[in-house]
C-alpha cells in the first residue's frame, strides 16, 4: 500500500511505477506487489499508470487532501463481494452481532477508564479514580457472556453516562464549564467542541471502511438505521477517548481556546424540523475563524506518529484507524478469532 | 397400624442469587434505585452463601454502583476463603491500582504469590502509565495564528476606515473593459476584509463619514495618462522608476514636519496611495488643505505622476457617498495585480499586514510649511537612520531637497537601482565636483549592484571641466520640470549651487557648452582618447 503526498506524480517506468515528485524520481513501486494504492489530495498519474492499475488490478483509493474519502478507481469489486458478504452474513448472526458488540463496548469503557485513571492519578483527583473502577466493572460485565445485546448497550449507556460526569473535573481551564454531556443542539462550547470532533473522528472511520471495501451501513452495536453509518458509529467508539477527548481536553486545557472563540445564541424554539433547522438554531457554536484553526490543529492531531504494538512502523492517528479496521474486516472474514479494539494502554 | 410420618420441615429455597444479579445489574444500568442497590450490596453477610465467581459479581456490582468499599471488602473476603481463585486475586489488586493505592496493592501481589505460585509471571504485556503518544505543544500553532490574523484585522480596520454604514465593491468586466464601484450598504465585517485580503472580492471605502469627518485620508499619485501604455511607457521606463521611488521618499519626508505619517501602497492599478491615519476622526476640510498643501509641494517635482488628494469632499452633500478608495493588499479587480505595503511585496498577506502594527497616527495640530526647494527643516522628526545618514553626508542631502532630479538619482542609489550610463554621468559630473566627490560618490554607489570601487576611482580621476548644468541633467534625464533659480555670477545653472559651501574653491568657471575653437579641440582630443582606449577590444570582438 502506497499513500501518496501532495504534489506527487505517477509514472509508468516499465513494469512499475515511478514516483515523482519536484521533477525527479523519488521512488519506483514494484505494481507485482501492490495491492493497494492510496491517492491523497493533489497527486496525479498518467494514462499509462491508470491502465496499469487497471489491468493489475491494483484497488487505487483517491482521498482529499483532509484525508476523506473521494472515491475509488472501479475496476472490479470482485474483492469487496466477499467482505461484504461476509459482513452482512456474520453480522446478520445474532451471536456473532453480540460478541462484536461486546468487543467494541470493551474497547470504549476500557478506553474510558484508562483516561480517567490516568488524569485522576496526575491531578490528584480520587472521584476520578473512583469512577474509572465504576467503568472498569462496566466493561467487565459486558464482558461477560451471560449477558445479552440489550444489556451490553445499556451497559455502554451507563458507563458514558459516568464518565461524562467525571468530565467537569478534567476540564482544567475556569473560563469553561462542563455540565454534563449534550448534544443535538450542544448547549455549551465544550459540548460543541466534543460534537464538531467526534463528528470528524466518525468521518475518518467512515473513509477507512469505505477504503478497506466494507459496507459502512451495517453493524453490530448501533442499529441499522436509514442513512446512519452504523459500522461506522461502532468503529469509531473505541478511538473517542483516545483520539478526540484528549484533544478537545489539550486545547481548553491550554487556553489555546477562550470564550470568545465561539457565537452564543438565545434559542426559544427548540423544535428542529432537519439538520438544517438544527443548524440555524444551535445556541453556541465556533466563530468561522475557530472552526478553521480547529481544523488545521485536528490535522496536525492526526498527522501525529507513534508506534503500536504489533508493528515496528510508526503509524499516523489516521493510519492507526485504517489498520483497525482492516483488523476488523479480517475479523469479519475468519482470520481473527477475536476482534481487539484499539489497545492504548500498548502504546508507548 | 403405623402411625403418620412427621411431615419433613420445609427448606426454605436457595435464593436464585443470579436473578438477584441480574435486577441488581438491570438497576443500575438503567440508573434506577441505585440508593436501594447500594443497600443490598451492603449486605456483606450474603457473600458466606456466594460461591467464588458469584462473590467476584457481587464484587463487579459493588464497584458499578459506586460501592468502592464494598468492592474491596468483598474481594478481600473471597481471596481469604478461596485462595486459590486467581480472578480474585486479579480484580482486587487491579481495583486498588486503579483507586491510587499502589502499596497496598503491591503488598496484595506479594500475598497472591504466596498463595499461588508463579501468580502474575505471564503478564508480560506491557502497560504504559503515559498517554500513549501525542505531542500537545503544536495544536496551539493554528490558534496562535487565528489570534494573530484577527489581531492584524482589527488594526486593518482601524486604519483604514471609511464611513460607518457603508463600503463600496469593485466589479470589473474584462472582456468589455468597463470597471467600477457599487455599494455595499451595511458596515464592513472582518470576514469582508479577509475575502478583500484573500482577493477573492475587492472593497473599497468611502472616506467621509456621516458626520463629514475623516479617519484616514489619502493621497493618490497616479501615473500620467500619456505613460500608461506603449511606447512612451517603454521608452520613459527607466525615468518613471526613479521617480516612483523618489516620490515615495518625498511624501514621507515631506508629511513628517507637518505630522503627516504616510504609509505608501502600490495600489495595484496606475500608480500609489499614501494612506495618513487619524487616531481620531478629524473634520475633513483642514485635513485636505493639509494634505493639498502636502501635495502641492511635490507637484513641481514630478514629471510622471499626477497627484491627488482623498477626500474631495468637505462634507457630504444629498444622497452621495464622497469619494471612495480602493483598500490596500488585495487583487485590483481592473489589473488583476496585487496591491502592497512599499517597500517590497511580501508573498504572505499577514506579514505584510505586520507594517500596520508600527503605522503612526497623524495629527493636524502642526502645520509648519513643507520643505520644498526653499523650504528648510525645522522641527522634523527624522528616523535615527535617516538622521545618521544626513548627518554623515549633509551635502547629499542638501542636494536631495533641493534638486529633483538628482534627488531622485540620489534615491535610486540608496535604494539600490542599477544606474544607467547618463545617470552615472550625471552624477560623476555633479557629486563629483564637491570637495568630498569622492567620499560621497562612494558612499552614493555602494549600495547600487555594479558597484565597482576602482572603477569609480578611476572615473572620478577622468573627471575634467565644470559641474553638468541643469538644463544638461534635464535633457539626460528627459525630466520636464521647471529649472532653480539662483543668483549666481556663474555663466550657467548647476545643481551644486544649492550647497556652495561644499564646492572645490579652484572650480573652474566656464560654459556649459562649448564656447571657442580651442574649448572644442580640447574636448574632441579627450573624446577621442577616450574612443582610442576601447578600440582593441572592439577589434578583438570583432
Amino acid at each position: 500500500m502506497y499513500v501518496l503526498e501532495n504534489g506527487s506524480y505517477l509514472r509508468k517506468s516499465g513494469g512499475n511505477l515511478a514516483l515523482f515528485r519536484d521533477g525527479r524520481v523519488e521512488e519506483e513501486i514494484d505494481l507485482e506487489h501492490l495491492e493497494q494504492l492510496i491517492l491523497v489530495g493533489y497527486t496525479s498519474i498518467s494514462g499509462a499508470v491508470l491502465r496499469m492499475l487497471i489491468r493489475s488490478r491494483v484497488e487505487t483509493v483517491l482521498l482529499n487532501p483532509r484525508g476523506g474519502f473521494e472515491g475509488r478507481l472501479s475496476v472490479d469489486e470482485h474483492k469487496h463481494v466477499g467482505r461484504r458478504k461476509a459482513q452482512y452474513l456474520r453480522l446478520s448472526d445474532p451471536g456473532f452481532a453480540l460478541e462484536t458488540a461486546r468487543s467494541i463496548v470493551g474497547g470504549k469503557l476500557r478506553g474510558q477508564a484508562r483516561f480517567l485513571a490516568l488524569r485522576g492519578k496526575q491531578l490528584g483527583v480520587d472521584s476520578l479514580l473512583a469512577r474509572a473502577a465504576t467503568i472498569r466493572a462496566m466493561e467487565r460485565s459486558a464482558l461477560d457472556p451471560a449477558v445479552d445485546l440489550d444489556i451490553v448497550r445499556g451497559i455502554e449507556g451507563q458507563g458514558t453516562r459516568v464518565y461524562y460526569e467525571g468530565f467537569p473535573r478534567l476540564v482544567r481551564n475556569p473560563a469553561f464549564t462542563f455540565k454534563g454531556r449534550n448534544r443535538r443542539p450542544p448547549l455549551d462550547p465544550v459540548n460543541a467542541l466534543l460534537s464538531f470532533v467526534y463528528t470528524l473522528l466518525t468521518s475518518e472511520v467512515l473513509t477507512a471502511i469505505k477504503i478497506v471495501g466494507l459496507d459502512p451501513y451495517l453493524g453490530a452495536l448501533h442499529l441499522e438505521d436509514y442513512g446512519r453509518p452504523s459500522l461506522a458509529c461502532d468503529l469509531v467508539e473505541e478511538w473517542r477517548v483516545f483520539l478526540a477527548d484528549r484533544f478537545v481536553l489539550a486545547l481548553i486545557n491550554r487556553s489555546v481556546l477562550s470564550p470568545d472563540d465561539f457565537v452564543y445564541r438565545k434559542i426559544e424554539d427548540t423544535d428542529f424540523v432537519d439538520e438544517e433547522d438544527l443548524k440555524g438554531k444551535r445556541p453556541v457554536e465556533m466563530k468561522p475563524a475557530t472552526s478553521r484553526a480547529l481544523l488545521k490543529s485536528y490535522e496536525k492531531w492526526m498527522e501525529q506518529r507513534v508506534k503500536p504494538p504489533d508493528g515496528d512502523q510508526r503509524l499516523t492517528y489516521r493510519g492507526l484507524i485504517l489498520e483497525q479496521v482492516r483488523r476488523f474486516e479480517r475479523y469479519l472474514l475468519g482470520e481473527l478469532k477475536a476482534y481487539q479494539p484499539f489497545p492504548w494502554s500498548q502504546v508507548g | 397400624m403405623k402411625p403418620p410420618a412427621e411431615a419433613a420441615p420445609k427448606r426454605p429455597a436457595a435464593p436464585d442469587f443470579e436473578l438477584l444479579f441480574s435486577r441488581l445489574r438491570s438497576f443500575i444500568i438503567e440508573n434506577r434505585e441505585i440508593e436501594k442497590c447500594r443497600e443490598i450490596l451492603r449486605k456483606m453477610d450474603v457473600l458466606q452463601r456466594l460461591n467464588p465467581e458469584q462473590c467476584l459479581e457481587w464484587s463487579r456490582l459493588a464497584q458499578m454502583a459506586g460501592e468502592m468499599d464494598v468492592a474491596c471488602r468483598t474481594l478481600g473476603d473471597l481471596n481469604r476463603r478461596h485462595p486459590a481463585f486467581e480472578p480474585g486475586w486479579r480484580e482486587h489488586i487491579e481495583l486498588l491500582v486503579l483507586l491510587g493505592k499502589g502499596a497496598e496493592a503491591a503488598a496484595l501481589r506479594a500475598r497472591a504469590q504466596g498463595a499461588i505460585p508463579g501468580f502474575g509471571q505471564h503478564d508480560a504485556q506491557p502497560v504504559h502509565t503515559g498517554d500513549g503518544g501525542g505531542d500537545f505543544q503544536f495544536l496551539d500553532e493554528p490558534f496562535a495564528a487565528m489570534k494573530r490574523e484577527e489581531r492584524l484585522i482589527a488594526r486593518y480596520m482601524a486604519l483604514f476606515q471609511g464611513r460607518e454604514d457603508c463600503f463600496a465593491r469593485q466589479w470589473a468586466d474584462r472582456n468589455a473593459g468597463t470597471s467600477g464601484y457599487v455599494p455595499v450598504r451595511r458596515a464592513i465585517e472582518p470576514a469582508d476584509v479577509r475575502d478583500h485580503l484573500r482577493g477573492l472580492k475587492t472593497y473599497g471605502i468611502y472616506l467621509l463619514r456621516r458626520d463629514s469627518r475623516v479617519a484616514t485620508g489619502v493621497i493618490d499619485a497616479d501615473l500620467k495618462q500619456a505613460y500608461r501604455t506603449g511606447a512612451a511607457l517603454a521608452k520613459e521606463r527607466s525615468g518613471i522608476q526613479r521617480e516612483c521611488a523618489y516620490l515615495v521618499e518625498r511624501v514621507q519626508e515631506l508629511g513628517k514636519p507637518m505630522n503627516l505619517f504616510a504609509l505608501p501602497e502600490f495600489s495595484g492599478g496606475k500608480g500609489y496611495h499614501f494612506w495618513f491615519f487619524f487616531e481620531e476622526p478629524v473634520p475633513a476640510r483642514p485635513l485636505k488643505e493639509a494634505l493639498a498643501a502636502l501635495a502641492g509641494a511635490l507637484r513641481p517635482d514630478l514629471t510622471f505622476f499626477d497627484l491627488e488628494v482623498f477626500p474631495k469632499q468637505d462634507q457630504l452633500a444629498g444622497k452621495g457617498l464622497g469619494n471612495l478608495v480602493k483598500l490596500p493588499l488585495g487583487l485590483h479587480r481592473v489589473t488583476g495585480k496585487p496591491s502592497y505595503f512599499l517597500p517590497k511585496r511580501s508573498g504572505d498577506v499577514w506579514q505584510a499586514l505586520e507594517v500596520l502594527e508600527g503605522a503612526a497616527y497623524s495629527t493636524l495640530e502642526k502645520k509648519d510649511p513643507p520643505l520644498g526647494k526653499t523650504g528648510s527643516g525645522g522641527g522634523v522628526l527624522i528616523h535615527p537612520r535617516q538622521g545618521e545618514w544626513i548627518a554623515r553626508f549633509p551635502e547629499l542631502h542638501r542636494l536631495l531637497e533641493r534638486c529633483p532630479p538628482l534627488g531622485q538619482l540620489i534615491t535610486a542609489c540608496r535604494n539600490g537601482k542599477a544606474m544607467g550610463v547618463r545617470e552615472e554621468k550625471i552624477l560623476f559630473a555633479t557629486v563629483g565636483f564637491l570637495k568630498r566627490g569622492k567620499t560621497l560618490l562612494h558612499a552614493l554607489l555602494q549600495p547600487v549592484p555594479e558597484y565597482n570601487p576602482h572603477l569609480v576611482d578611476y572615473k572620478l580621476s577622468r573627471l575634467r571641466g565644470t559641474p553638468l548644468g541643469c538644463r544638461k541633467i534635464h535633457t539626460l534625464l528627459g525630466v520636464a520640470l521647471d529649472f532653480c533659480r539662483f543668483d549666481s555670477p556663474l555663466p550657467y545653472a548647476h545643481p551644486l549651487l544649492h550647497c556652495r559651501e561644499w564646492m572645490t574653491e579652484d572650480l573652474p568657471v566656464a560654459a556649459e557648452r562649448v564656447e571657442n575653437l580651442a574649448d572644442a579641440l580640447e574636448h574632441l582630443r579627450r573624446s577621442l582618447d577616450l574612443v582610442t582606449r576601447f578600440l582593441p577590444a572592439v577589434r578583438e570582438t570583432s
